[in-house]
C-alpha cells in the first residue's frame, strides 16, 4: 500500500477538468476573511472534486487552519461563497449545517479532544452520539486506536497524551464514522516519520475505499506527494497554484520552489 | 506569587461583558430545559446532571457548612445583645430561622457557588472554547447546550436549592449553640420557635412562605449563576487569558445578578 518516498505515484489528475468540478463536494469563491484589519483570506477560489484530495501547503500564518475552519462553517466569512455538499455554509441556517457536518469530518490542528474523555470515547463519541450502541462504536473506535499505533493507549486521557498522539485520537475521531468529506488540518505535523506514513496510508485508503473527498492542510511536501491529487499552494491570501503533485514541484513558484528545496529534492522535482 | 495580570478591562468594561452575558445567559438557560424535555438519550443526560451535582454539591458542602454556620452563630449574637436589652430574647430563634430561611441561606449559598462551581463552570467552559473542544463537539452534531450547558444549569439549581437547606440546618443549628451559650436558651426552646416559624403561614399546606420565597430564591440564584458561567464560558476567546477574564465576569456579574434578583424575588413575595 505504501509506495517509496523516491518514487511517490499518486496517479496524474488533470487540475480541474470541467467533469470533476460540476459535482465537486467543496468549492470557495471569493472568499474574504479579515480580522479587524488583517486580511487573511482574500479572493480565495478552491474546488475540491468529489473523490480527490487536495493539499493544501503554505507559509505558517497565511490562513490555511482559518481556510478549513470556513469550509466547516465555523469561521465567518467576510465575503465570497463556500458549497459544501450542495450547501451554501457561509450563511446556512442550523438545520442545514447540521446536514453538512453529518457529512464531514475534521481533524483539528490542536487535536481538540474532549478533555475529560479517554482517547477510546473521545474516538467513539461521533459514533454514540449519533445513535450507535455502545458497545459497536468502542470496538470500532479500539479497532481504529489499533490502525494508528494506540491500541494500548485506549484509556489514556488528553492531559497525558503527548501532541502525536493527541493528534492521531483526532485522526480517528474524524474518520472514525467515514464521512463522504474529510478536512485534516496538519495530520501528520510531529509525528515520526513511519507514523507519517502510517497516517498518509489512512488518509489515501480513506479516499481509495469510501471514495472521501479532502482537504489536506500540510507542511510535509513529502505526504502531500502521497496524499494529494492536487497540491495547492495558499499565498498571500488566495490559493497561488493548484496543481497535480507531480507538477507542482515543478512549478516556478518562488514559495514552491523553496519548499522543494528544503525538501532536499527527495520529493522529485527540477 | 503575582496574579497573572490580564489585559485590563475597564470597570465599565466588566459591566458591558456582564450585561452582554446576561443576554446569552437567558437563552442558554430557555436551552437547558427545554433539552429535558427534547435530549434523545434521557438516561444519558440524568448521568451526566448526577455528576454534576456531584461537582457542584458535594465539594462545595464543606465551605458551604462552614460559612453557614458561622453566619447563624454571628446572627445570634448580633442579634441576641440587642434582644435582650429589650427583655424578648426569646424571640431571638424566630428571628434567626426567618432571616435565615427568607434571606441569608439562599443568598450566602449562591454567593459560594458562584465563587467556587461558577467559577469552575466559566473556567472549564471556558478552556473547552478556546482549545477548540466546542466546535469540535458542533462539529460532530453534539448540541454543546445538551451536552454541556444543560446538565451544568440544572443542577446548578438543584445544589443550590439542597445547599440551601442545608445551610439553614446548620446555621439555626449554630445560632441555638451561641444562644445557649450568651443567653442560657434551652436548646429544646430555640428550636421549637424556629419550627414555629418555618411552618407558620403555609403556602399550598406544605411549605411555610419563609421557606417556600426562600427556596424558590435559591433555585433562581442557582440557575442564573450556573447560566451566567456557561454563558460567559462559551463567550471566551483568546487562550488563557481569555479564560481568566470569562471567570472573572462570570463571577462578578453573578454576584451582581443575584443581588438584584433577590431583591426583586423579595418584593416580589413579602412586598
Ligand atoms: N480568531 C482569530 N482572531 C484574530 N486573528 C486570527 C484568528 N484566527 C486566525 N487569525 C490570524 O489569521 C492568520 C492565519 O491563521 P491560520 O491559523 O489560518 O494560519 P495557518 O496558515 O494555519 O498557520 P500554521 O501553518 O502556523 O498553522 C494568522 O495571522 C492569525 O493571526
Ligand atoms: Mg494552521
Amino acid at each position: 500500500m505504501s509506495t517509496p518516498a523516491a518514487a511517490p505515484a499518486p496517479a496524474p489528475v488533470a487540475p480541474l477538468a470541467a467533469a470533476d468540478t460540476a459535482d465537486a463536494p467543496i468549492r470557495l469563491s471569493g472568499v474574504r476573511v479579515a480580522f479587524g484589519d488583517r486580511v487573511v483570506l482574500d479572493h480565495l477560489d478552491l474546488v475540491v472534486p468529489r473523490g480527490k484530495n487536495v493539499v493544501i501547503m503554505g507559509l505558517s500564518g497565511t490562513g490555511k487552519s482559518v481556510t478549513l475552519k470556513a469550509v466547516a462553517g465555523l469561521q465567518k466569512v467576510n465575503a465570497g461563497e463556500i458549497v459544501v455538499a450542495g450547501v451554501h455554509v457561509e450563511n446556512a441556517r442550523r438545520a442545514a449545517l447540521t446536514s453538512v457536518r453529518s457529512k464531514l469530518g475534521f481533524l483539528f490542528q490542536s487535536g481538540a479532544l474532549i478533555r475529560w474523555m479517554t482517547a477510546l470515547e473521545n474516538v467513539a463519541l461521533p459514533l454514540v452520539e449519533n445513535g450507535v450502541p455502545r458497545a459497536e462504536a468502542d470496538a470500532r473506535a479500539r479497532k481504529r486506536l489499533d490502525e494508528v499505533g494506540l491500541g494500548d493507549s485506549a484509556n489514556k486521557r488528553p492531559d497525558e497524551m503527548s501532541g502525536g498522539m493527541a493528534k492521531r485520537v483526532g485522526f480517528c475521531r474524524a474518520t472514525i464514522a467515514n464521512p463522504a468529506i474529510l478536512l485534516y488540518d496538519e495530520p501528520t505535523t510531529g509525528l515520526d516519520p513511519i507514523t507519517k506514513r502510517t497516517i498518509d496510508d489512512l488518509i489515501v485508503h480513506g479516499r481509495d475505499k469510501f471514495g472521501a473527498t479532502g482537504v489536506i492542510v500540510s507542511h510535509d511536501l513529502r505526504g502531500a506527494m502521497r496524499t494529494g491529487d492536487l497540491i495547492a499552494l495558499l499565498y498571500e491570501g488566495r490559493i497561488a497554484v493548484v496543481l497535480p503533485p507531480r507538477e507542482f514541484i515543478k512549478c516556478d513558484h518562488p514559495i514552491v520552489r523553496e519548499f522543494v528545496r528544503d525538501d532536499g529534492g527527495a520529493a522529485g522535482g527540477k | 506569587m503575582s496574579a497573572p495580570v490580564t489585559p485590563e478591562r475597564s470597570p465599565l468594561g466588566v459591566f458591558a461583558d456582564s450585561i452582554e452575558q446576561t443576554g446569552y445567559m437567558i437563552e442558554l438557560i430557555f436551552g437547558a430545559f427545554s433539552r429535558l424535555f427534547t435530549h434523545r438519550h434521557p438516561i444519558r443526560l440524568f448521568r451526566r446532571l448526577v455528576e454534576q451535582l456531584y461537582v457542584h454539591a458535594v465539594k462545595s458542602l464543606l465551605v458551604v457548612t462552614v460559612v453557614g454556620t458561622f453566619t447563624g452563630m454571628v446572627l445570634a449574637l448580633q442579634t441576641g445583645a440587642e434582644l435582650k436589652n429589650l427583655g424578648v430574647e426569646d424571640q431571638l430563634s424566630k428571628i434567626v430561622a426567618a432571616s435565615l430561611s427568607r434571606e441569608m441561606g439562599p443568598f450566602i449559598t449562591g454567593i459560594i457557588l458562584a465563587a467556587t462551581a461558577g467559577a469552575a463552570i466559566a473556567a472549564e467552559l471556558g478552556t473547552m472554547k478556546v482549545s477548540e473542544e466546542i466546535d469540535a463537539l458542533e462539529l460532530m452534531n453534539v448540541d454543546p447546550i445538551a451536552f454541556l450547558v444543560s446538565p451544568r444549569i440544572v443542577s446548578m439549581g438543584l445544589s443550590c436549592l439542597i445547599l440551601t437547606v442545608w445551610v439553614n440546618f446548620v446555621g439555626i443549628i449554630g445560632a441555638a449553640v451561641v444562644a445557649h451559650s450568651q443567653t442560657g436558651t434551652l436548646y429544646s426552646d430555640f428550636f421549637y420557635g424556629a419550627r414555629e416559624t418555618l411552618s407558620a403561614d403555609r403556602i399550598f399546606g406544605v411549605l411555610s412562605k419563609a421557606l417556600f420565597s426562600g427556596l424558590v430564591k435559591a433555585w433562581c440564584f442557582g440557575v442564573i449563576i450556573g447560566g451566567l458561567s456557561c454563558a460567559s464560558g462559551l463567550n471566551a476567546s483568546g487562550g488563557a487569558l481569555g479564560v481568566g477574564r470569562a471567570v472573572r465576569t462570570a463571577v462578578t456579574a453573578s454576584v451582581v445578578l443575584t443581588l438584584i434578583v433577590g431583591y426583586i424575588l423579595t418584593w416580589f413575595f413579602w412586598a
